[in-house]
Formats: C-alpha cells, sequence, structure tokens
C-alpha cells in the first residue's frame, strides 16, 4: 500500500495537462515531419543543372550555380524539420512519462 | 531523336529548357505547401530549436521564391530563343527572296533572248538521238538510270534536303521575279514580309493550270464502303481501341484503301472516332480516278479542297460522324497532310493528330488537342512543305535510315515501316511533353468498330 509523503497529493488535472501538452508536441512533430517530406519532395523533383547543349556557357554556369543552392538549401529545410520534429517527439514522451507518473500518483489513495 | 515543342528550328534546347521549367514547378507545388504549414512561432520554447524554424522558414520561402524565378527565367530564355531563331531566318529569307527574284528576271529574259537557239538545239539532239541505232539508245538509257540510283541517296541526304526546303521556301519568289516584279516588292510580298504570297498560291497556281490542262486534283470523288453489303449493311469489323502512337501508326492503310475509320464508345456512352489515312499511291496517274495521288497534293499544298480530302469528309459522314463529333486523325505522307488540315478545318471536334512523313510544314497546328508531327530527318517528303511554320504540336525528328542508303530504293526513310519503329520510340520517350500528349489522347476499355473506304475521282472520262 503506497502513501502520498509530500504537501499535497498532485491533482488529475496536473496529469491532464502533461497529457494535452505531450498530444500538443506529438501533433507538432507530425507537422514537422510532412513539412520535411514535402521538402524532400521538392528536392527530389528539382534538376540538378540544365543539362543543356548549345545553352550559352556562362549562362548556363550561373544557372547551374542558382538550382546547386537552391536544392542544397531545400534539403537543408528538410534537415531542420527533422531535427524539430524529433526535439518535439522527445518532448512528448517525456510529458507523457509525466503525465503517467501523476496519473499514477493522483489515482493512489 | 529530337522533339521540338512548338516547331523551332532550335527545338531541342528550347524543348529542353521548357522541360526544366516544368520540372521547378513541379518542385514549386510541395516547397508552397511547405511554407504554408511553417508555423510563425515554436510550442518548443528552446532557443536553439526557434532559431531552426527561422532557418527551416527561410529556405521554405526564398527556396519557393526562388525556385519560380527560376522556371520564369527558364521559360523567358526558351521565349527568347525563339524570337531571335525566327527572326534570324527572316532576314535570311528576305535576303535569298532577294536574291532567287533577281536570278529569276535575269533568267527569264535570258531565256526569251536565247529561245530560238535552244529550240534549234533541242530539235538538233532529237534528231541524233533518233538517228541512233536502238542497241545505242537502250545502252545511254540504262547508264542514265545508273547514274539516277546512284544518285538516289543524295534524296536522302540532310543538307540537300534542307536546301530541298530552303527551295520550296522561295519558289513563290521565283516565280514573282520572273513576272518581272522588283526584288524588294517581292521580298516584301513573301513569306518573309507580308506573307501574301507563299507556297500555297504557287501550288494554287499550278492546281489552275493542270486544271486548264484537264488534270484535276480538286475533282468530286466517289466513296465506297468496303465490304458492304447494300441488304444487310455490313462492312464493319471489331476492333480494340489503339493504344498510343505506334498503334495508331501502325493502323494506317494502304493507298488502296485509303480511309479507315474507327468507331468508340465511352462507358458514358458517347461516341468519338479515329481516322487513319493512307500516303500517295505513286502509281496512280496524275488526275486518274485514284484521288490519292500528285494532283491532290497539290492541290492540297495550295489549301483547295482536293479529292482526296473531299473523299475523307465524305467518309466520315458515311460513318456517321457528324459536325462537332470528336475525332482523332492520324496519317501518313498526303495522309498526314490531310489530317493536319481536317484537324484545324474546326469541322470536327478534334481529340488529337498524329501525323508521319508529312509535308505539312505550312500547316501549323494551332489548336490546343495534343498532336504529335514526326519526321525523319532524311526524309524528302516533309521538306516539300517548305519550312514549318510556328505550331503547338509536339514534332518529334528521328532517323529514318541507319548505317547507309539501302540499294535499290529511292526515298527509304519515307517508308511507312521505318515510320512505325520511331512511333514505338516516340512511344517510350520519357519526354514530359510526349508523355503528356499519349496520355491526353483517348482510351477505351472496350471494342468498338472499324470500317475501311476507297475512294474514286470522278473524272471527264
Amino acid at each position: 500500500m503506497s502513501h502520498w509523503l509530500g504537501s499535497a497529493p498532485p491533482s488529475t488535472l496536473d496529469a491532464d495537462a502533461a497529457a494535452s501538452r505531450a498530444a500538443e508536441l506529438r501533433a507538432e512533430a507530425a507537422r514537422f515531419d510532412i513539412i520535411g517530406d514535402m521538402l524532400a519532395r521538392a528536392h527530389g523533383a528539382m534538376p540538378n543543372a540544365l543539362e543543356c547543349e548549345g545553352w550559352l556557357g556562362r549562362t548556363r554556369t550561373a544557372f547551374d550555380a542558382r538550382l546547386a543552392v537552391l536544392a542544397s538549401e531545400t534539403l537543408k529545410g528538410s534537415h531542420y524539420a527533422g531535427i524539430i520534429s524529433e526535439a518535439c517527439t522527445t518532448m512528448a514522451r517525456e510529458e507523457e512519462d509525466r503525465a503517467a507518473l501523476l496519473s499514477a500518483m493522483g489515482a493512489a489513495p | 531523336m529530337a522533339i521540338s515543342v512548338g516547331g523551332s528550328h532550335v527545338a531541342v534546347d528550347v524543348a529542353h529548357l521548357r522541360a526544366l521549367a516544368s520540372r521547378l514547378d513541379e518542385a514549386a507545388s510541395p516547397l508552397e505547401e511547405a511554407s504554408l504549414r511553417v508555423p510563425t512561432y515554436s510550442i518548443v520554447g528552446d532557443p536553439h530549436i526557434t532559431t531552426l524554424l527561422d532557418d527551416l522558414r527561410r529556405a521554405t520561402n526564398e527556396g519557393l521564391a526562388e525556385t519560380r524565378a527560376l522556371a520564369a527565367a527558364l521559360r523567358s530564355a526558351a521565349h527568347e530563343l525563339e524570337q531571335q531563331e525566327a527572326m534570324a531566318a527572316r532576314v535570311i529569307e528576305s535576303l535569298a527572296s532577294q536574291l532567287v527574284a533577281v536570278t529569276a528576271f535575269c533568267a527569264v529574259r535570258l531565256g526569251l533572248v536565247l529561245a530560238p537557239g535552244l529550240l534549234h538545239a533541242t530539235v538538233a539532239t532529237l534528231s541524233a538521238w533518233a538517228a541512233l541505232p536502238e542497241s545505242w539508245r537502250e545502252g545511254i538509257t540504262d547508264t542514265a538510270r545508273e547514274l539516277g540510283h546512284g544518285a538516289a541517296p543524295l534524296l536522302s541526304h540532310p543538307v540537300v534536303l534542307g536546301a530541298v526546303r530552303s527551295a520550296f521556301d522561295l519558289v513563290d519568289d521565283a516565280a514573282l521575279g520572273a513576272l518581272g516584279l522588283p526584288a524588294p516588292l517581292v521580298s516584301a510580298l513573301g513569306d518573309s514580309g507580308l506573307g501574301l504570297s507563299g507556297l500555297d498560291s504557287v501550288a494554287a497556281g499550278i492546281t489552275t493550270l493542270a486544271a486548264l490542262a484537264g488534270v484535276s486534283g480538286v475533282a468530286p470523288v466517289l466513296v465506297h464502303q468496303v465490304g458492304a453489303d447494300a441488304r444487310r449493311g455490313v462492312g464493319a469489323s471489331e476492333v480494340e481501341a489503339p493504344l498510343g502512337v505506334a498503334d495508331r501508326v501502325s493502323r494506317i492503310p494502304e493507298p488502296a484503301t485509303p480511309i479507315v475509320i474507327e468507331r468508340f464508345e465511352r462507358s458514358d456512352g458517347s461516341e468519338w472516332f479515329e481516322v487513319y489515312l493512307a500516303g500517295t499511291d505513286s502509281d496512280a496517274p496524275l488526275g486518274g480516278r485514284q484521288p490519292w495521288d500528285g494532283a491532290s497534293n497539290i492541290a492540297n499544298a495550295a489549301g483547295l479542297p482536293s479529292s482526296s480530302l473531299q473523299a475523307v469528309r465524305a467518309a466520315l459522314l458515311a460513318a456517321g460522324a457528324l459536325p462537332g463529333s470528336d475525332v482523332v486523325f492520324t496519317g501518313y505522307s498526303q495522309g498526314g497532310a490531310l489530317a493536319t488540315r481536317l484537324a484545324e478545318s474546326g469541322e470536327w471536334h478534334t481529340l488529337g493528330l498524329v501525323t508521319v512523313g508529312a509535308p505539312s510544314g505550312g500547316t501549323p497546328v494551332a489548336g490546343s488537342y495534343p498532336a504529335i508531327v514526326i519526321e525523319h530527318r532524311d526524309d524528302l517528303v516533309p521538306t516539300l512543305g517548305g519550312s514549318r511554320a510556328p505550331t503547338r504540336a509536339v514534332v518529334i525528328v528521328g532517323e529514318g535510315i541507319d548505317g547507309g542508303h539501302p540499294p535499290g530504293t529511292v526515298l527509304p526513310a519515307h517508308e511507312l515501316e521505318r515510320y512505325e519503329s520511331t512511333a514505338v520510340e516516340v512511344d517510350a520517350s520519357d519526354h514530359p511533353s510526349v508523355i503528356a500528349l499519349i496520355d491526353a489522347l483517348p482510351k477505351a476499355t472496350q471494342s468498338g468498330t472499324r470500317t475501311a473506304y476507297t475512294a474514286e475521282r470522278v473524272t471527264a472520262e
């Protein structure tokens, strides 16, 4: 049989708030996953270079350089979205653990 | 295989640039969605995440703007290339037009001066020929024939074909010059100027002269359904709907039955027609009963209602196609020129156009239906239509003959079988414009009916 030894027992409201925060963070992680996928799809659709015979040399080089920067930035964006999603997921997991703990403590007589 | 969207001479580059612009459009679509989804603030209080979110927002928004800007720039570059090419062509044609007009003017006057002498020389030559022993004449004829066969490969040489195309562009200028019009005026009237004269006006003149001589490319025709039974009304057979370009090209008939019409029904009960048109019958006497002859070719070039054109109209009516009916036209050589004219006529609702080896450069596609024009670089016949006017069709130029001119043939690159092989390559193409066009052609899940027609010109005999 367990007994609460603190000044006051945690309320179920605290557990609910933690669970709600965890759900919010999970949704945020999913949102960034989608954003990451979209950016990866955009990166996949982009041409690497003009690959165009007879196209003016320096103009083509400039175009190719801009395409390369664009592709690199898009890939970086996808990477950032992945990091944010991972951070949200980690925090969501912590909140879920906290909610479970609080819920267990609140339910104790 | 070169693919051209718009029929420009710098087509390969232009088509490539437009395809790249389309790929950037494809990339812009998910970028736009992503930029709408990126939140303005983070619910995670961590400053590192806030910085990453700012970087992500910037990468998405700027990436979208850059993608759109590059796509627009590529389209603009493609347009500029086409404009420059067209302008250069106009300048060259204007100069060549004046040169040809002056040459023709001089040649005619010189001809008038030399005519009595030439007539005398011709009579003398003919008399000498008649006086030669039979064996000598046969020997000379055989030698001339062998020389002709030896020259046949020239008819497939790209440089010669380019010259022929240019010559056909300038034939109107030569005619006006011969009539005595000043060279600058000829240039102003021709293709490079106001466009009042052209290959079509020369062809119209030839048609008129031919009609005066008793050869008519515009005489009326009778159309007969092959195998039709007057009592039972049969003559149609069951057929599966065509798939892609090669399947359509393989259904083009022989000149003996120059028109084949297939009728299909969609699941909602609506119908469409597939029309296949043969090439010129090379054995047909000019202006004879066979309307798929040279006289119809000239009338077609003149934009006149040639006998073969009338025959297709009549066959479509007989097949049940009404004005405004959905029709896909497929044709080879003369059939391709007819298919283009009919598709552009507005008499039917054109769902698609496929031509192979057609002299249709002077009949550009302006409608918004899927149109594929296939030519062989070494085929003489398409060059007879002159330079290609700007067109909405996708023009595909392939190689007709690989590994040299086959012996015993005159225009091997024009053979329908070789175009069938090229059409197979077209179906296998991964070019976005070609894929989109093939996808846009109608498809059916159930079989339809196929009817073949013969046509007979009503002659004065």
